[in-house]
Protein backbone atom coordinates (compact mmCIF):
# COMPACT_ATOMS: atom_id res chain seq x y z
CA UNK A 1 0.00 0.00 0.00
CA UNK A 2 1.57 3.01 -0.85
CA UNK A 3 2.50 5.47 1.90
CA UNK A 4 0.06 8.64 0.48
CA UNK A 5 -2.98 6.41 0.39
CA UNK A 6 -2.60 5.38 3.94
CA UNK A 7 -2.44 8.72 5.20
CA UNK A 8 -5.43 9.16 3.49
CA UNK A 9 -6.94 6.38 4.88
CA UNK A 10 -5.52 7.51 8.27
CA UNK A 11 -6.62 11.70 8.00
CA UNK A 12 -9.90 10.33 7.51
CA UNK A 13 -10.20 7.64 10.29
CA UNK A 14 -8.58 10.65 12.54
CA UNK A 15 -11.28 13.19 11.52
CA UNK A 16 -14.24 10.40 12.23
CA UNK A 17 -13.32 9.62 14.92
CA UNK A 18 -12.34 13.17 16.42
CA UNK A 19 -15.32 14.62 15.11
CA UNK A 20 -17.11 11.85 17.59
CA UNK A 21 -14.93 12.39 20.51
CA UNK A 22 -15.06 16.38 20.65
CA UNK A 23 -19.05 15.66 20.65
CA UNK A 24 -18.71 13.31 23.36
CA UNK A 25 -16.83 15.68 25.27
CA UNK A 26 -18.87 18.68 25.11
CA UNK A 27 -18.57 22.08 24.99
CA UNK A 28 -16.41 22.51 27.83
CA UNK A 29 -12.94 22.02 26.08
CA UNK A 30 -14.65 25.06 23.60
CA UNK A 31 -14.82 27.62 26.92
CA UNK A 32 -11.44 26.08 28.24
CA UNK A 33 -12.90 26.30 32.07
CA UNK A 34 -9.72 25.51 33.22
CA UNK A 35 -5.89 25.43 32.24
CA UNK A 36 -5.65 21.60 32.45
CA UNK A 37 -9.01 21.71 30.19
CA UNK A 38 -6.84 23.55 27.84
CA UNK A 39 -3.82 21.51 28.11
CA UNK A 40 -6.15 18.07 27.47
CA UNK A 41 -7.31 19.97 24.35
CA UNK A 42 -4.01 20.70 22.75
CA UNK A 43 -2.71 16.94 23.90
CA UNK A 44 -5.68 15.28 22.02
CA UNK A 45 -5.06 17.69 18.80
CA UNK A 46 -1.30 16.87 18.96
CA UNK A 47 -1.97 12.94 19.29
CA UNK A 48 -4.37 13.09 16.46
CA UNK A 49 -1.93 14.78 14.27
CA UNK A 50 0.72 12.33 14.47
CA UNK A 51 -2.28 9.54 14.34
CA UNK A 52 -3.23 10.72 10.68
CA UNK A 53 0.55 11.23 9.45
CA UNK A 54 3.37 9.27 11.60
CA UNK A 55 2.99 5.89 9.10
CA UNK A 56 6.07 4.23 10.88
CA UNK A 57 3.57 3.93 14.10
CA UNK A 58 0.76 1.74 14.87
CA UNK A 59 -2.58 3.26 14.12
CA UNK A 60 -4.02 1.92 17.23
CA UNK A 61 -1.31 2.30 19.59
CA UNK A 62 -2.00 6.11 19.26
CA UNK A 63 -5.61 5.95 19.00
CA UNK A 64 -5.90 4.24 22.67
CA UNK A 65 -3.62 7.15 23.85
CA UNK A 66 -6.01 9.53 22.74
CA UNK A 67 -9.36 7.40 23.39
CA UNK A 68 -7.73 7.45 26.59
CA UNK A 69 -7.44 10.66 26.85
CA UNK A 70 -10.76 11.86 25.94
CA UNK A 71 -12.78 9.35 27.79
CA UNK A 72 -10.86 10.48 31.13
CA UNK A 73 -11.98 14.12 30.41
CA UNK A 74 -15.25 12.55 30.21
CA UNK A 75 -14.94 10.87 33.07
CA UNK A 76 -13.97 13.24 35.14
CA UNK A 77 -16.02 15.55 34.02
CA UNK A 78 -19.06 13.36 35.21
CA UNK A 79 -17.41 12.64 38.57
CA UNK A 80 -17.13 16.51 39.22
CA UNK A 81 -21.24 16.41 38.86
CA UNK A 82 -21.58 14.47 41.88
CA UNK A 83 -18.83 15.39 44.20
CA UNK A 84 -17.90 18.64 45.19
CA UNK A 85 -14.64 17.62 46.65
CA UNK A 86 -13.59 16.59 43.49
CA UNK A 87 -14.44 19.28 41.84
CA UNK A 88 -12.64 21.34 43.69
CA UNK A 89 -9.55 19.17 43.30
CA UNK A 90 -9.59 19.10 39.56
CA UNK A 91 -10.92 22.60 38.86
CA UNK A 92 -9.67 24.53 42.13
CA UNK A 93 -11.86 27.32 43.20
CA UNK A 94 -11.89 31.02 42.26
CA UNK A 95 -9.65 33.39 44.49
CA UNK A 96 -10.77 36.98 46.33
CA UNK A 97 -8.10 39.29 45.06
CA UNK A 98 -10.11 42.40 46.14
CA UNK A 99 -12.35 41.66 48.99
CA UNK A 100 -14.44 44.61 50.66
CA UNK A 101 -12.46 46.96 48.39
CA UNK A 102 -9.34 46.20 50.07
CA UNK A 103 -6.55 43.91 47.87
CA UNK A 104 -5.71 40.68 49.86
CA UNK A 105 -2.09 40.48 48.41
CA UNK A 106 -1.80 37.18 50.40
CA UNK A 107 -4.09 35.64 47.52
CA UNK A 108 -1.84 37.38 44.92
CA UNK A 109 1.24 36.15 45.74
CA UNK A 110 -1.45 32.28 46.12
CA UNK A 111 -2.05 33.31 42.37
CA UNK A 112 1.22 34.78 41.28
CA UNK A 113 -0.39 37.75 40.29
CA UNK A 114 1.60 41.39 41.04
CA UNK A 115 -0.57 44.50 41.11
CA UNK A 116 0.14 45.90 38.08
CA UNK A 117 -1.00 42.61 36.41
CA UNK A 118 -4.08 43.06 38.46
CA UNK A 119 -4.76 46.53 37.70
CA UNK A 120 -4.36 45.64 34.00
CA UNK A 121 -6.72 43.22 34.57
CA UNK A 122 -9.21 45.12 36.31
CA UNK A 123 -8.49 47.90 33.39
CA UNK A 124 -9.72 45.28 31.16
CA UNK A 125 -12.73 44.83 32.78
CA UNK A 126 -13.13 49.11 32.30
CA UNK A 127 -12.30 49.92 36.18
CA UNK A 128 -9.47 52.10 35.92
CA UNK A 129 -9.75 53.26 39.81
CA UNK A 130 -8.94 50.11 42.20
CA UNK A 131 -10.91 52.69 44.51
CA UNK A 132 -14.48 51.79 42.16
CA UNK A 133 -13.81 47.98 43.40
CA UNK A 134 -16.02 46.06 45.70
CA UNK A 135 -15.11 42.79 45.08
CA UNK A 136 -12.41 41.09 42.10
CA UNK A 137 -12.53 37.12 41.83
CA UNK A 138 -10.06 35.20 40.27
CA UNK A 139 -11.83 32.95 38.14
CA UNK A 140 -10.64 29.12 37.32
CA UNK A 141 -10.69 29.89 33.85
CA UNK A 142 -8.10 32.67 34.70
CA UNK A 143 -10.76 35.45 33.95
CA UNK A 144 -11.15 38.25 36.26
CA UNK A 145 -14.88 39.36 37.47
CA UNK A 146 -15.75 42.35 38.61
CA UNK A 147 -18.04 44.00 41.35
CA UNK A 148 -17.73 47.65 40.93
CA UNK A 149 -19.05 49.30 44.62
CA UNK A 150 -23.06 50.33 44.20
CA UNK A 151 -22.07 54.15 43.52
CA UNK A 152 -20.17 53.19 39.82
CA UNK A 153 -22.26 50.81 38.95
CA UNK A 154 -24.29 51.02 35.59
CA UNK A 155 -27.70 52.39 35.68
CA UNK A 156 -29.93 50.07 34.61
CA UNK A 157 -33.80 50.62 34.04
CA UNK A 158 -34.83 49.09 37.29
CA UNK A 159 -33.11 52.18 38.96
CA UNK A 160 -34.34 54.72 37.57
CA UNK A 161 -37.84 53.10 38.55
CA UNK A 162 -38.69 52.66 34.13
CA UNK A 163 -40.35 49.96 32.74
CA UNK A 164 -39.22 48.28 30.10
CA UNK A 165 -41.05 46.50 27.34
CA UNK A 166 -40.27 42.77 27.85
CA UNK A 167 -39.25 41.91 23.97
CA UNK A 168 -38.29 38.04 24.95
CA UNK A 169 -36.07 36.17 22.28
CA UNK A 170 -36.16 37.11 18.53
CA UNK A 171 -37.36 34.27 16.32
CA UNK A 172 -35.99 34.18 12.84
CA UNK A 173 -39.15 33.62 10.39
CA UNK A 174 -38.32 34.64 7.25
CA UNK A 175 -34.33 33.45 5.61
CA UNK A 176 -33.58 34.36 2.43
CA UNK A 177 -37.05 34.94 0.75
CA UNK A 178 -38.50 31.30 2.34
CA UNK A 179 -40.78 31.82 5.43
CA UNK A 180 -40.50 29.38 7.75
CA UNK A 181 -43.76 28.40 9.37
CA UNK A 182 -42.56 26.24 12.15
CA UNK A 183 -40.98 28.72 13.62
CA UNK A 184 -43.73 31.32 13.37
CA UNK A 185 -46.09 28.10 14.68
CA UNK A 186 -44.15 28.03 17.74
CA UNK A 187 -45.18 32.00 18.36
CA UNK A 188 -48.70 31.24 17.20
CA UNK A 189 -48.69 33.07 14.82
CA UNK A 190 -49.79 32.52 11.08
CA UNK A 191 -48.57 33.66 7.48
CA UNK A 192 -51.32 35.95 7.02
CA UNK A 193 -49.95 38.05 10.18
CA UNK A 194 -46.79 37.65 8.77
CA UNK A 195 -47.65 39.37 5.63
CA UNK A 196 -49.80 41.78 6.83
CA UNK A 197 -47.02 42.96 9.09
CA UNK A 198 -44.92 42.87 6.08
CA UNK A 199 -47.04 45.22 4.20
CA UNK A 200 -47.26 47.42 7.11
CA UNK A 201 -43.35 48.20 6.01
CA UNK A 202 -44.09 48.26 2.64
CA UNK A 203 -42.86 45.03 1.57
CA UNK A 204 -44.84 42.88 -0.81
CA UNK A 205 -42.32 40.32 -2.19
CA UNK A 206 -40.90 37.51 -0.08
CA UNK A 207 -38.25 37.07 -2.33
CA UNK A 208 -36.37 40.01 -1.47
CA UNK A 209 -35.84 39.86 2.08
CA UNK A 210 -32.72 38.33 3.18
CA UNK A 211 -34.13 37.70 6.66
CA UNK A 212 -36.94 38.60 9.21
CA UNK A 213 -36.59 38.19 13.24
CA UNK A 214 -40.12 38.30 15.35
CA UNK A 215 -39.26 38.98 18.99
CA UNK A 216 -42.25 37.93 21.41
CA UNK A 217 -43.60 41.36 21.85
CA UNK A 218 -44.31 40.43 18.15
CA UNK A 219 -42.33 43.52 16.68
CA UNK A 220 -40.88 42.65 13.04
CA UNK A 221 -37.43 42.98 11.91
CA UNK A 222 -36.94 43.03 8.33
CA UNK A 223 -33.88 43.15 6.24
CA UNK A 224 -33.91 43.05 2.56
CA UNK A 225 -31.25 42.41 -0.20
CA UNK A 226 -28.78 45.65 -0.26
CA UNK A 227 -30.88 47.31 2.06
CA UNK A 228 -27.99 49.36 3.19
CA UNK A 229 -27.13 50.20 -0.17
CA UNK A 230 -30.21 51.34 -1.56
CA UNK A 231 -31.01 53.33 1.99
CA UNK A 232 -27.57 55.65 1.28
CA UNK A 233 -29.13 56.16 -2.48
CA UNK A 234 -32.79 56.27 -2.28
CA UNK A 235 -34.02 57.98 1.02
CA UNK A 236 -36.92 60.59 -0.32
CA UNK A 237 -35.72 61.94 -2.87
CA UNK A 238 -38.82 63.36 -4.30
CA UNK A 239 -38.83 65.08 -1.20
CA UNK A 240 -35.88 67.04 -1.40
CA UNK A 241 -36.95 67.92 -4.98
CA UNK A 242 -40.12 69.31 -3.98
CA UNK A 243 -38.30 71.54 -1.22
CA UNK A 244 -35.77 73.12 -3.47
CA UNK A 245 -38.46 73.59 -6.17
CA UNK A 246 -40.26 75.86 -3.44
CA UNK A 247 -37.33 77.55 -2.19
CA UNK A 248 -36.70 78.68 -5.68
CA UNK A 249 -40.27 79.57 -5.98
CA UNK A 250 -39.95 82.22 -2.90
CA UNK A 251 -36.92 83.48 -4.51
CA UNK A 252 -38.28 84.19 -7.85
CA UNK A 253 -41.30 86.14 -5.65
CA UNK A 254 -38.57 88.23 -3.74
CA UNK A 255 -36.79 88.80 -6.81
CA UNK A 256 -39.72 90.33 -8.38
CA UNK A 257 -40.85 92.13 -5.81
CA UNK A 258 -37.72 93.58 -5.17
CA UNK A 259 -37.25 95.19 -9.30
CA UNK A 260 -38.68 98.02 -10.37
CA UNK A 261 -37.36 97.31 -13.85
CA UNK A 262 -40.97 96.43 -15.91
CA UNK A 263 -39.43 94.16 -18.16
CA UNK A 264 -37.51 92.26 -15.54
CA UNK A 265 -40.75 91.95 -13.00
CA UNK A 266 -42.38 90.52 -16.22
CA UNK A 267 -39.75 88.15 -17.25
CA UNK A 268 -39.60 86.96 -12.79
CA UNK A 269 -43.74 86.40 -13.04
CA UNK A 270 -43.62 84.70 -15.85
CA UNK A 271 -40.69 82.46 -14.15
CA UNK A 272 -42.66 81.73 -10.82
CA UNK A 273 -45.44 80.52 -13.03
CA UNK A 274 -43.49 78.01 -14.59
CA UNK A 275 -41.71 76.81 -11.31
CA UNK A 276 -45.08 76.83 -10.14
CA UNK A 277 -46.77 74.54 -12.73
CA UNK A 278 -43.40 72.41 -12.96
CA UNK A 279 -44.15 71.76 -8.80
CA UNK A 280 -47.49 71.10 -9.51
CA UNK A 281 -46.81 68.47 -11.87
CA UNK A 282 -43.90 67.02 -9.72
CA UNK A 283 -46.11 66.63 -6.75
CA UNK A 284 -49.36 64.59 -8.63
CA UNK A 285 -46.16 62.33 -10.31
CA UNK A 286 -44.91 61.79 -6.37
CA UNK A 287 -48.64 61.26 -4.83
CA UNK A 288 -49.75 58.94 -8.05
CA UNK A 289 -46.24 57.08 -7.29
CA UNK A 290 -47.20 56.81 -3.27
CA UNK A 291 -50.96 56.17 -4.26
CA UNK A 292 -50.01 53.29 -6.39
CA UNK A 293 -48.15 51.30 -3.88
CA UNK A 294 -50.50 51.99 -1.11
CA UNK A 295 -53.20 50.59 -3.64
CA UNK A 296 -50.46 47.11 -4.26
CA UNK A 297 -50.10 47.13 -0.30
CA UNK A 298 -54.29 46.79 0.33
CA UNK A 299 -54.44 44.13 -2.52
CA UNK A 300 -51.80 41.88 -0.70
CA UNK A 301 -53.62 42.40 2.73
CA UNK A 302 -57.18 41.46 1.24
CA UNK B 1 -25.78 89.39 -0.08
CA UNK B 2 -26.41 91.59 -3.43
CA UNK B 3 -29.59 89.94 -5.31
CA UNK B 4 -26.69 89.36 -8.23
CA UNK B 5 -25.29 86.26 -5.63
CA UNK B 6 -28.74 85.24 -4.57
CA UNK B 7 -29.79 84.80 -8.02
CA UNK B 8 -26.55 82.73 -8.51
CA UNK B 9 -27.51 80.58 -5.47
CA UNK B 10 -31.11 80.15 -7.26
CA UNK B 11 -29.41 79.47 -10.45
CA UNK B 12 -27.32 76.85 -8.79
CA UNK B 13 -30.41 74.89 -7.39
CA UNK B 14 -32.15 75.07 -10.42
CA UNK B 15 -29.15 73.57 -12.08
CA UNK B 16 -29.52 70.49 -9.50
CA UNK B 17 -33.77 70.37 -10.01
CA UNK B 18 -32.59 69.47 -13.47
CA UNK B 19 -30.06 66.92 -13.34
CA UNK B 20 -32.60 65.14 -10.69
CA UNK B 21 -35.36 65.50 -13.16
CA UNK B 22 -32.71 64.22 -15.85
CA UNK B 23 -32.16 61.16 -13.56
CA UNK B 24 -35.49 60.21 -12.73
CA UNK B 25 -36.19 60.73 -16.76
CA UNK B 26 -33.59 57.82 -17.25
CA UNK B 27 -35.03 56.03 -14.65
CA UNK B 28 -38.52 55.85 -15.43
CA UNK B 29 -39.28 52.82 -17.64
CA UNK B 30 -42.77 54.08 -19.29
CA UNK B 31 -43.26 56.13 -21.95
CA UNK B 32 -46.03 59.01 -19.70
CA UNK B 33 -43.52 59.34 -17.30
CA UNK B 34 -40.61 60.11 -19.61
CA UNK B 35 -42.74 62.53 -21.31
CA UNK B 36 -43.98 63.94 -18.26
CA UNK B 37 -39.73 64.56 -16.70
CA UNK B 38 -38.86 65.92 -20.47
CA UNK B 39 -41.81 68.62 -20.28
CA UNK B 40 -40.52 69.41 -16.68
CA UNK B 41 -37.19 69.54 -17.53
CA UNK B 42 -37.71 71.82 -21.10
CA UNK B 43 -39.32 74.17 -18.81
CA UNK B 44 -37.11 74.20 -15.93
CA UNK B 45 -34.36 75.29 -18.42
CA UNK B 46 -36.87 77.94 -19.70
CA UNK B 47 -36.47 79.74 -16.49
CA UNK B 48 -32.76 78.91 -15.74
CA UNK B 49 -32.11 80.50 -19.34
CA UNK B 50 -34.38 83.74 -18.28
CA UNK B 51 -32.41 84.20 -15.17
CA UNK B 52 -29.03 83.61 -16.45
CA UNK B 53 -29.85 86.20 -18.93
CA UNK B 54 -30.53 88.65 -16.19
CA UNK B 55 -27.89 87.73 -14.09
CA UNK B 56 -25.48 88.81 -16.47
CA UNK B 57 -27.16 91.90 -16.78
CA UNK B 58 -26.94 92.58 -13.05
CA UNK B 59 -23.55 91.85 -13.18
CA UNK B 60 -22.50 94.30 -15.76
CA UNK B 61 -24.67 97.55 -13.89
CA UNK B 62 -23.19 96.15 -10.22
CA UNK B 63 -19.70 96.31 -12.30
CA UNK B 64 -19.96 99.89 -13.22
CA UNK B 65 -20.93 100.94 -9.70
CA UNK B 66 -17.61 99.68 -8.49
CA UNK B 67 -15.96 101.52 -11.50
CA UNK B 68 -17.79 104.53 -10.21
CA UNK B 69 -16.22 104.08 -7.02
CA UNK B 70 -19.87 104.05 -4.78
CA UNK B 71 -18.94 102.46 -1.62
CA UNK B 72 -22.43 101.18 -1.41
CA UNK B 73 -21.37 98.46 -4.16
CA UNK B 74 -21.91 95.74 -1.74
CA UNK B 75 -25.34 96.45 -0.75
CA UNK B 76 -26.17 97.11 -4.17
CA UNK B 77 -29.97 96.28 -4.72
CA UNK B 78 -31.82 95.27 -7.93
CA UNK B 79 -33.32 98.90 -8.24
CA UNK B 80 -32.92 99.67 -11.77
Amino acid sequence: MPEYFQIAIRATATYVILFFLTRLMGKREISQLTFFDYIVGITIGSMSAILSLETQQSFWNILIAVVLWALFQIIISYADLKSKTLRNFTKGSPTVLVGDGRIIEANLAKEHINKDELTAMLREKNTFNIADVDYAILETNGKLSVMKKPNKQTITPADLHLTAEYTGLGILVVEEGEVNIDALRSRRLTRSWLMGKLAQQGIYDLSKIFLAQVDEAGNLYVDLYDQYEQQLKKSTADDMILAKLVKVHANLTMFSLDTEDRAAKNMYTDCEKRIQDVRLMFESYSANQTAKHSKLREQLLH
Amino acid sequence: MTIRLKLQTTLAELEGIIADFKVKYHESGDNATKQLFNTLITETETVYKCLTIRATQLQDVELQYTKDGDNNARIFSDRN
